[in-house]
């Protein structure tokens, strides 16, 4: 997956979990700029990440200050299985 | 009023011995063939010296498990009923708590039964059958049981742990059979259509109506469950009038669309326990037979069957609870809160845990004298005499009517990021949605996550946003998994120690 495939893909997934088809998500997006992105949110977000790219982000998601971190952390996990 | 549960029968029978007390899909028989065949058996177990000994009876679901039942009774006896399909290692968990003196069974599981250890003296139904009545030796036993004396111990299907043996008396299911049938205005022209298994406390209410007011106990087959338009059908030939099903199998009728396509005005009384009956699922019966007489009764197996009842008089939406109302006759209500404070019907802000005093109380759990003293407690309300009350573990709370609102269990509650959560709200919840069939909410307590079980013809990211306007976003669920048929366990309700087994670690 391109980091362009991962960044469609969670736009698919921010889209769900926050109910709201008029997310455009960028690298740049940060938890102040969703309203329901705050600790909960990012539980919801993390399950549903885990769940579609079958991976698992454990706690380093509670690290993570933006999508870009969040893309970071993907392509990290997916090397790690694909060695 | 009767004394001892014998005396409805020995009523009957100078009344209407010739009217038909149960009837199967192909067989019947009237309350004087009854009396005698249970005398018949109460003959064997009495000729064996027993007396207030446990009786195990290990039979399918039939006419002879009542006869067995009333065999029971009249040898001054208690009966056990045991689901044959039950896992062996849980029917040797039951006897080794019961030790019991007795098991009446069939040819067909002797095999079964030689696998257990036990030292109880087996009896074959059919042989107990063919042994003429000691009407002598009846009388001289009756003499020496009070409506005290233990009627039945039921084993409560418990989620985890050892099953616990409910010790009811001949006194608590009199009381409760006498609200009952008053609540119900039951009289010996019903015809009551019955659902739940003879292990299981809602069938006290089928099967001791049937032998109070003299009405007809129709044992509908369990394969109709899953086929709701045969089951419509065979409610309308045999003129079932009344029915005390679980929710889950009122749903699966409901939520097939075959209350649409038939008249149904023969059902006049519909009653439901057992678990949450969701308004979605009531309101497609209400329409369909807009006439009926319907009742959300609640209680648990500690409290005879029921301790509340509501009758429904008024409109819901679909996602709207439905009152579990008033307490029953012989019961009364105490809602306590965690300090043991009584609240008041006035207070529609504080949840409390349902507490009952009342006759309809167990005795508590048979041989299990720790589990008994955990919720068979003093009432903490009197210090000045030996009072005791049930702790049903169930919270509620008052509604702006007085009526009382189920608001989950105490064991179901779970905390998630810090939110109280309770499961039946997100269940009730999701009934609303028309898409969905069935569903149950768990907690996965490893990954401390909430996980939606469905079944419906919904995808699951149309299910969320719908939930999304429901409730709370604290209370969304974090995995949904669609079910092609959710499981059932054997009372007929959603099986959620299978689902956990199967879906959870550890």
């Amino acid at each position: 997956m391109t980091r362009e495939d991962i960044l469609l893909k969670l736009e698919e997934i921010f889209r769900e979990v926050f109910d709201d088809e008029t997310i455009d998500l960028t690298e740049e997006i940060t938890p102040d700029d969703i309203e329901d992105w705050d600790s909960i949110g990012n539980v919801y977000l993390t399950v549903e990440i885990e769940e579609e790219l079958h991976i698992s982000l454990g706690d380093d998601m509670n690290k993570i200050s933006n999508v870009k971190d969040i893309i970071d952390l993907i392509i990290n996990r997916l090397e790690a299985i694909n060695g | 009023m009767a004394r001892i549960v014998t005396d409805y029968l020995e009523d009957l029978c100078k009344k209407i011995p010739d009217k038909i007390a149960i009837s199967e899909e192909n067989d019947s028989i009237s309350f004087a063939n009854l009396r005698k065949n249970a005398r018949r058996i109460a003959t064997v177990v009495a000729k064996t010296g027993l007396l207030r000994k446990s009786v195990v009876i290990y039979l399918d679901k039939g006419i002879g498990v009542i006869e067995s039942f009333l065999g029971c009774a009249y040898s001054g006896n208690f009966y056990t009923p045991m689901d044959t399909e039950m896992p062996m290692s849980r029917v040797q968990s039951i006897i080794d708590t019961l030790e019991p003196s007795m098991i009446i069974t069939s040819e067909n599981y002797l095999d079964k039964l030689s696998t257990i250890n036990h030292t109880a003296k087996v009896c074959l139904i059919s042989d107990m059958l063919k042994v003429a009545e000691d009407d002598n030796l009846i009388n001289s036993v009756l003499d020496r049981i009070t409506n005290r004396d233990v009627l039945y111990v039921l084993f409560t299907s418990g989620s985890t742990g050892k099953p616990k043996g409910v010790i009811i008396s001949h006194n608590a299911t009199i009381n409760y059979t006498e609200w009952a049938s008053e609540a119900f205005n039951i009289t010996e022209h019903d015809i009551l259509g019955n659902q739940t298994p003879f292990y299981f406390s809602m069938s006290v209410f089928d099967i001791y109506q049937m032998l109070s007011r003299g009405c007809t106990l129709d044992i509908i087959p369990k394969e109709l469950f899953s086929r709701p338009k045969d089951i419509l059908d065979y409610i309308v030939n045999r003129k079932i009038n009344m029915i005390y099903w679980v929710p889950s199998a009122l749903n699966l009728v409901a939520k097939s669309g075959a209350l649409n396509d038939r008249d149904m005005g023969v059902l006049k009384k519909i009653l439901f326990a057992g678990e949450v009956m969701p308004n979605s699922v009531l309101n497609i019966w209400r329409k369909a037979i807009p006439d009926a007489f319907y009742a959300n009764l609640f209680g648990p197996t500690e409290l005879t069957d029921i301790c509340t009842y509501y009758v429904v008089d008024r409109d819901f939406k679909d996602d709207e609870p439905l009152p579990i109302g008033k307490a029953c006759k012989n019961a009364d209500i105490l809602v306590l809160d965690a300090q043991n404070h009584l609240i008041e019907e006035t207070d529609t802000d504080s949840m409390g845990e349902l507490c009952v005093r009342g006759s309809i109380i167990a005795y508590g759990y048979y041989h299990n004298e720790e589990k008994t003293n955990e919720v068979f407690v003093q009432n903490p309300l009197n210090s000045m005499y030996k009072e005791v009350i049930y702790r049903t573990g169930d919270l509620v709370k008052y509604n702006e009517y007085g009526e009382l609102m189920y608001a989950g269990r105490k064991d179901f509650q779970v905390k998630v990021s810090g939110y109280r959560i309770e499961l039946g709200e997100i269940e009730t919840a999701v009934s609303a949605i028309p898409e969905v069939k069935l569903n149950c909410c768990l907690f996965d307590a490893k990954n401390q996550l909430l996980v939606l079980f469905y079944e419906g013809e919904i995808e699951k990211k149309e299910l969320r946003s719908q939930l999304n306007k429901k409730i709370p976003r604290y209370m969304m669920p974090h995995k949904y998994i669609r079910l092609d048929q959710m499981p059932f366990n054997a009372n007929g309700k959603i099986d959620r120690v299978s689902i956990k087994k199967i879906f959870f670690e550890d």
